[in-house]
C-alpha cells in the first residue's frame, strides 16, 4: 500500500471518530445557548447562563458576591472564577470576602447551581434551575 | 451575534500586516492560498509585538496605528533580509484521486471540528478562567493592564503567560466594542482551516515529499478530533498549533538556510513561543536539532539569529513588560526544577496515558504513528527528534511539586502533548530514494540535474541542495 493511502486512511478513520463523537442529532439541530453546552464540564454552561441573565439584572459597578449552592468553598471559588471573565463590570466578592467589613457587605449575591434554596434577607431577583440572583436588604 | 462577526472579521487585518513581507519575491513560489495563511501568521505575530511594545512604551492602543505600526515592521523585515531566495516548490501534481480525497479529508475533518465548536461540545473553561478576562481587561484598558495583571484577584490567571492571544484577542474585542466568547471558541475551526490550506505547500517544499496532500490531511484530522475531544476551542492550544506546525514545516524545506526562509521560520517561531508556554520548549528543540542535522555552509550565527531573533525580541519585550511594571517576571508557577518530584514518575506517566486515552481513544496520536510505522517510508528525523524532546519536557515538567498532578495532568496532558500528534505525521513525507525515481517520473518539467537530487527546478546550476538529507 502507498503512504498516500495509508496516510488517507487514518485521516478517514480520525474523522469518522470525530462524527461519531459527536452530541446526539438533536443537538446538532438545535443553536447551543452557550459555547459550553456539551463540555465535560456542565457547570460552566449553567453558569454562563445565569450570569448573562444576572448581568441584566445587576446594575454596573454593584457589590456582588459569588456563591455555590453547595457552599463548599472549592465550588465557591471554581464559580467566583468563572464570573469574574462574565461580570466584568461588577464589583466581585468571593464568598469568605464578602463577610469582611473592609470590603463592605455586597449589595447582590448570585447562588450558582441548585443545591438546597437558601433565603437571604432582601428580594430574590431570579430563580432557575441554574442557580439565583438576590438584591439583599443593606 | 453583530459583535461575533466583527471580533471575527477583525482578524482580516493579519493577512494585510504579514503582505508586505509575504508579497516579496522569494515566496512567489508559494500558491497565494498559503501565502495568504502565511501572511496571516507573520501577521499576528508583528500585530502582537506592535502591542507589546506600545504597552512597554506606555502608549494607549489604538487599532489604525497599531495595524500600521505591524505592516510598517512587516515592511522593514521585506528590505532588511536581501537577496533573491527563489525556492521552487514542486508544483502540485495534477490533481489525482488521492489529492482530491486528501483536500476532502481536511475539508471534512475542519467542519467536524466546527460542528464540535458550534454545538458548544469542544469549548474550553479556560477561556472563561483566564483567556477571555485578561483579553477583555487589555480591551478595556486599551493597554496591557499591568494592574489587572498584578491584582491579587487575577493571580489565577497565570499573569506570566506570553502575550499573543491576548492581545490578538483584545485587538478584536476594540474592533468588535466588547469580548465574544462564541466567537473566540470559532478560532479553533478557523485556524485549522488555515492550517489545511498552508501545510500542503509546505510540505511540498519539502525535500522527496510524499504526499504532501495526504499527510497534511492526517495532520488536520488528528488535530481536528484531538482539538475537539480535549476541548480546546477558545483556548490558546489552536494558535500554537498554527505556529508549530507551519514554522516546523518550513524547516523541513531543502534550503531553509536561505535569509528569507530562515526568517519566516523565525517569525513563525516567534508565534509559538508567545502563544503558549510550552511554545517555548518546542522552539529550543526545533532549533537545536534544526541547526544539528542542518550541513548548510551558511553561519551558525546567522541562522541563530534569524530564526531566533524574532523570538527573543517578542519574548524579550513581553518580560521586559513584566519585569518594568512588577507584573511577573519569569516563568515558574509549578515549582522549580530542583525540587522535581521523582518519585511520581510512574503516577505522571500513566496519568498522562489516561488522559491522552480520554482524549478520542488516544487515536489522534496512535493513528499517525500506526501510518508512520505501515508505510515504511524514509522518515524525517527533525520532527521525530522535537516530538520526542517535547514529550520528555512534559514528563519532566508533569513531576514538578505541585499540589494535585493527577488534576493537572488530566485536564491538560492531551493539549500540551498535542503537537506531537502533528509531529509523528509530519514525520511521515519523504520517500526513500527508489521511490523518489518512480514519483518524478511524470513530471514534464523535470531536469537531469533535478532527477539525480542536485537540482530544484527552476534554480540555477549553482542553486545545489547541500543541505537537508534526512532531515
Amino acid at each position: 500500500m502507498k503512504p498516500a493511502a495509508i496516510a488517507l486512511a487514518g485521516s478517514a478513520l480520525l474523522i469518522a471518530v470525530a462524527i461519531v463523537r459527536l452530541p446526539a442529532p438533536a443537538a446538532l439541530a438545535r443553536r447551543a445557548a452557550t459555547p459550553f453546552d456539551h463540555t465535560r464540564d456542565p457547570g460552566a454552561a449553567a453558569a454562563f447562563v445565569l450570569f448573562a441573565r444576572a448581568s441584566t439584572l445587576i446594575p454596573g459597578g454593584s457589590a456582588v458576591a459569588i456563591v455555590a449552592a453547595s457552599r463548599d468553598p472549592r465550588e465557591s471559588e471554581y464559580c467566583y472564577r468563572l464570573a469574574a471573565g462574565l461580570l466584568p463590570s461588577l464589583d466581585l466578592r468571593r464568598p469568605l470576602e464578602a463577610t469582611t467589613p473592609s470590603e463592605g457587605v455586597p449589595q447582590y449575591v448570585i447562588v450558582v447551581g441548585s443545591g438546597r434554596s437558601e433565603v437571604f434577607p432582601g428580594r430574590r431577583l431570579l430563580q432557575t434551575s441554574q442557580g439565583a440572583v438576590w438584591r439583599l436588604e443593606n | 451575534m453583530r459583535a461575533g462577526v466583527l471580533w471575527l472579521a477583525a482578524f482580516v487585518v493579519l493577512p494585510a500586516v504579514g503582505a508586505p513581507l509575504l508579497t516579496h519575491r522569494g515566496y512567489r513560489s508559494l500558491p497565494p492560498a498559503a501565502r495568504l495563511v502565511l501572511s496571516g501568521a507573520v501577521g499576528a505575530v508583528l500585530l502582537s509585538f506592535a502591542m507589546t511594545v506600545s504597552a512597554l512604551a506606555g502608549l494607549r492602543w489604538n487599532i489604525p496605528l497599531l495595524a500600521l505600526a505591524a505592516a510598517g515592521l512587516s515592511a522593514v523585515l521585506r528590505l532588511g533580509a536581501r537577496g533573491d531566495l527563489r525556492v521552487a516548490i514542486e508544483p502540485p501534481r495534477p490533481s489525482g484521486t488521492s489529492e482530491r480525497l486528501a483536500a476532502l479529508f481536511a475539508g471534512a475533518a475542519v467542519a467536524t471540528a466546527l460542528a464540535w465548536t458550534i454545538t458548544g461540545a469542544a469549548g474550553s473553561t479556560d477561556l472563561l478562567f483566564f483567556w477571555g478576562p485578561k483579553a477583555q481587561a487589555f480591551a478595556s484598558a486599551h493597554t496591557i493592564d499591568a494592574a489587572f495583571l498584578a491584582s491579587s484577584r487575577a493571580s489565577y490567571m497565570h499573569p506570566y503567560y506570553p502575550p499573543l492571544v491576548t492581545n490578538l484577542w483584545a485587538f478584536a474585542s476594540m474592533v468588535a466594542g466588547r469580548f465574544a466568547w462564541g466567537a473566540a471558541t470559532l478560532t479553533f475551526p478557523l485556524l485549522l482551516a488555515a492550517l489545511a490550506v498552508a501545510l500542503p505547500a509546505l510540505l511540498r517544499l519539502s525535500e522527496r515529499p510524499v504526499a504532501p496532500q495526504a499527510v497534511s490531511a492526517l495532520v488536520v484530522s488528528a488535530l481536528a478530533l484531538l482539538g475537539s475531544e480535549s476541548e480546546m476551542a477558545g483556548n490558546a492550544d489552536p494558535w500554537l498549533l498554527l505556529f508549530e506546525v507551519l514554522g516546523l514545516g518550513l524547516l523541513l524545506a531543502p534550503r531553509p538556510s536561505s535569509p528569507k526562509w530562515l526568517l519566516l521560520g523565525g517569525l513563525l517561531l516567534a508565534g509559538t513561543v508567545c502563544a503558549k508556554v510550552e511554545g517555548l520548549p518546542f522552539v529550543a528543540a526545533a532549533v537545536l536539532f534544526f541547526i544539528a542535522l542542518d550541513d548548510s555552509p551558511a553561519s551558525l550565527a546567522r541562522r541563530l539569529g534569524l530564526l531566533l531573533g524574532p523570538s527573543v525580541a517578542s519574548l524579550g519585550a513581553w518580560f521586559l513588560f513584566g519585569f518594568s511594571r512588577k507584573a511577573f517576571a519569569r516563568y515558574g508557577e509549578y515549582g522549580s526544577l530542583l525540587e522535581l518530584r521523582w518519585d511520581r514518575f510512574e503516577l505522571v506517566l500513566s496519568t498522562i496515558g489516561r488522559s491522552l486515552w480520554n482524549a478520542g481513544f488516544a487515536l489522534p496520536y496512535l493513528v499517525p504513528l500506526a501510518v508512520l510505522l505501515l508505510a515504511r517510508g524514509g522518515l524525517r528525523r527533525l520532527p521525530l527528534a522535537v516530538a520526542a524532546a517535547l514529550s520528555a519536557f512534559l514528563v519532566v515538567t508533569y513531576m514538578l511539586p505541585v499540589r494535585d498532578p493527577v488534576s493537572w495532568i488530566g485536564w491538560s496532558a492531551a493539549r500540551t502533548f498535542s503537537p506531537v500528534a502533528a509531529l509523528l505525521a509530519l514525520a511521515l513525507g519523504q520517500t526513500r530514494a527508489p521511490e523518489l525515481r518512480d514519483h518524478l517520473a511524470p513530471h514534464p518539467w523535470r531536469s537531469p540535474g533535478w532527477e539525480s537530487g542536485r537540482l530544484r527546478p527552476g534554480s540555477s546550476q549553482e542553486e545545489t541542495d547541500s543541505d537537508d538529507r534526512h532531515r
